[in-house]
């Protein structure tokens, strides 16, 4: 479904994403963890379009998507969602999903997803935090993705709140067959949640295969891990 | 999901007493007995026409455009020719020259947009106005620096409105259709994602958005506005010529939206009252007359930072 093959960029003399190869099929979740600065948010960027690969293939169904603009590429089926929150602020929570899709029956179904149709009225500025990312994936699931690229969904979240996250993401999978990439920092909740996992570290594969594996990996444990943490 | 059809309805509704007793207003004073007032709140309706075009081009999406003279220029010189050198009727010259505006607007802003630099657009279109600006003043069969003379009267139906004050009323009927449309278009699909491009363009284009399509959107409704005021400017003053149209009348539709309220819809009338008509105003005071107004100007900017609909609706209207 969607192939990433041997991707690399760069920022100058800095090695952002080193021969990077992802693979993900349809309903999968594949989750990315790493350091800060392991180049998760940057592949991230690469797939939506917000830069493009000095080397390497994206392709969406066998489609190369990498010359694309950042909204063909959403067109195309790719939804995503960012570190800090984004939303339009200044609009109602109605007028920002309406910005994804001028389709009522959409809208509602992204209000029901999220659990926000109390809130349709209510000025996205004045949102909680978790309000706020429901209201991000509710734009993003407004799109009818075939992939939904979610990066650090749970930060700032308490565990109720990644817990609710981790079964909507489930609901969605299998009702909608979205297929997921999350860049996680709580190891757990990417663990608990994905069919495959990769490490990311400086640019690089560190390894990446079924989350039990990947977690007895040695070069995991030592580089990424630590001992402790098993 | 009726929240959808509220929308702009909504927005009428709630500002229906500002703009009803503005429009009232106006219409009462063009049972003026003295000719020059009504020929005043003319020229006021005029600026305010085009000066809300430049509002949606800039206020919408956070660019500045620095040629809008340019484009009354050029709505107002094409329907000035087609009825002096064709004899097309005024209302189709009118619809035309609009519509001429709008689609030099595409052609000057999309390779600014392409950039997505903020001040590419600003030094292109304001080389775009010194273009226009030189061209008709060295075309000889557009009149060159003499321009276009003896447009004669607007006309509707078969109807010349030779009198000041069927002007007038004309003038405003233009500008209450020109407002109604306006906010339509704010509260519409197209409107917001004007809107969301200024508040967050990159989150704009990951929703599937073209930013390029949308801010070409709002340049365009703004030229038209700025064309329909350069052809109500031309058959208002019988003449046009390049002249009129200079860097100091782009600096008057600047004003006239900074002092009303960028980014209201009733702040380009107010703005245009100020800037138009204080002035006016301040003829007794003699040669104190322009050191009086450039201070009011700065007092208002001082105490209505927003400008004066946005300072007291904040935000609002």
């Amino acid at each position: 479904m969607l192939e990433i093959r041997n991707i690399s960029k760069n920022f100058g003399g800095l090695k952002a994403l080193r021969e990077v190869t992802i693979t993900l099929n349809p309903k999968e979740i594949v989750g990315i963890i790493g350091p800060n600065g392991a180049g998760k948010t940057t592949l991230f960027n690469v797939i939506s379009g917000f830069c493009r690969p000095d080397r390497g293939t994206v392709s969406l169904n066998g489609e190369r998507i990498d010359h694309l603009s950042s909204n063909q590429i959403a067109l195309k089926g790719i939804g995503r969602t960012f570190q800090v929150t984004k939303i339009f602020k200044s609009f109602s929570v109605m007028d920002n999903l309406r910005v994804v899709c001028p389709n009522a029956g959409v809208i509602q179904e992204a209000l029901e997803y999220a659990q926000l149709s109390n809130l349709v009225d209510r000025q996205a500025g004045l949102l909680s935090l978790f309000e706020e990312k429901r209201l991000e994936m509710a734009m993003a699931l407004a799109l009818r993705p075939k992939v939904l690229l979610m990066d650090e969904l749970s930060s700032g979240l308490t565990s109720y709140e990644k817990h609710y996250f981790e079964e909507l993401i489930r609901k969605i999978k299998q009702a909608l067959g979205t297929a997921f990439v999350l860049i996680e920092h709580d190891v757990k909740m990417a663990v608990g949640l994905s069919d495959q996992i990769t490490v990311l570290y400086y640019g690089m594969v560190l390894a990446s295969g079924e989350p039990a594996v990947v977690m007895r990996d040695e070069k995991v444990i030592n580089d990424y891990l630590g001992r402790k943490a098993l | 999901m009726g929240g959808f059809k509220l929308e702009w309805g909504s927005l009428l509704k709630r500002n229906w007493p500002y703009l009803a007793v503005i429009l009232i207003g106006l219409l009462v004073l063009s049972m003026h007995k003295v000719n020059y007032v009504i020929y005043i709140f003319t020229l006021i309706g005029i600026y305010a026409i085009g000066a809300l075009g430049l509002d949606v081009m800039c206020s919408w999406t956070g660019m500045l455009i620095f040629c809008p003279s340019a484009f009354a220029l050029i709505g107002g010189y094409t329907s000035a020719l087609l009825v002096t050198k064709a004899g097309v009727p005024f209302l189709a010259a009118l619809i035309i020259g609009a519509g001429v505006a709008g689609l030099v607007a595409i052609g000057v802003t999309y390779g600014a947009l392409l950039m997505k630099k903020p001040f590419d657009i600003v030094v292109i279109t304001y080389s775009f106005e010194m273009v226009v600006y030189y061209l008709l003043n060295n075309w000889n069969w557009a009149g060159g620096a003499l321009g276009v003379r003896n447009i004669g009267y607007p006309s509707l139906f078969g109807y010349s409105l030779e009198t000041l004050t069927a002007q007038y009323v004309l003038t405003l009927a233009i500008l209450s259709i020109a407002l109604v449309l306006v906010l339509s278009f704010y509260r519409s699909r197209s409107g917001l994602l004007i809107r969301a491009s200024k508040e967050d363009w990159e989150l704009t284009e990951v929703l599937g958005n073209s930013v390029t399509k949308a801010r070409l959107m709002a340049f365009v409704a703004g030229a038209v506005l700025l064309g329909v005021a350069g052809t109500l400017y031309g058959f208002i003053l019988h003449t046009l010529t390049p002249s009129s149209f200079t860097w100091d009348m782009t600096v008057i539709f600047f004003m006239i939206i900074v002092l009303g309220g960028m980014g209201t819809i009733l702040g380009p009338i107010v703005g245009a009252l100020l800037t138009i008509g204080l002035p006016e105003v301040l003829h007794g005071v003699g040669e104190w007359r322009l050191f009086i107004f450039g201070f009011l100007l700065v007092f208002i900017i001082i105490v209505f930072p927003k400008g004066i609909v946005g300072s007291i609706s904040r935000g609002r209207v």
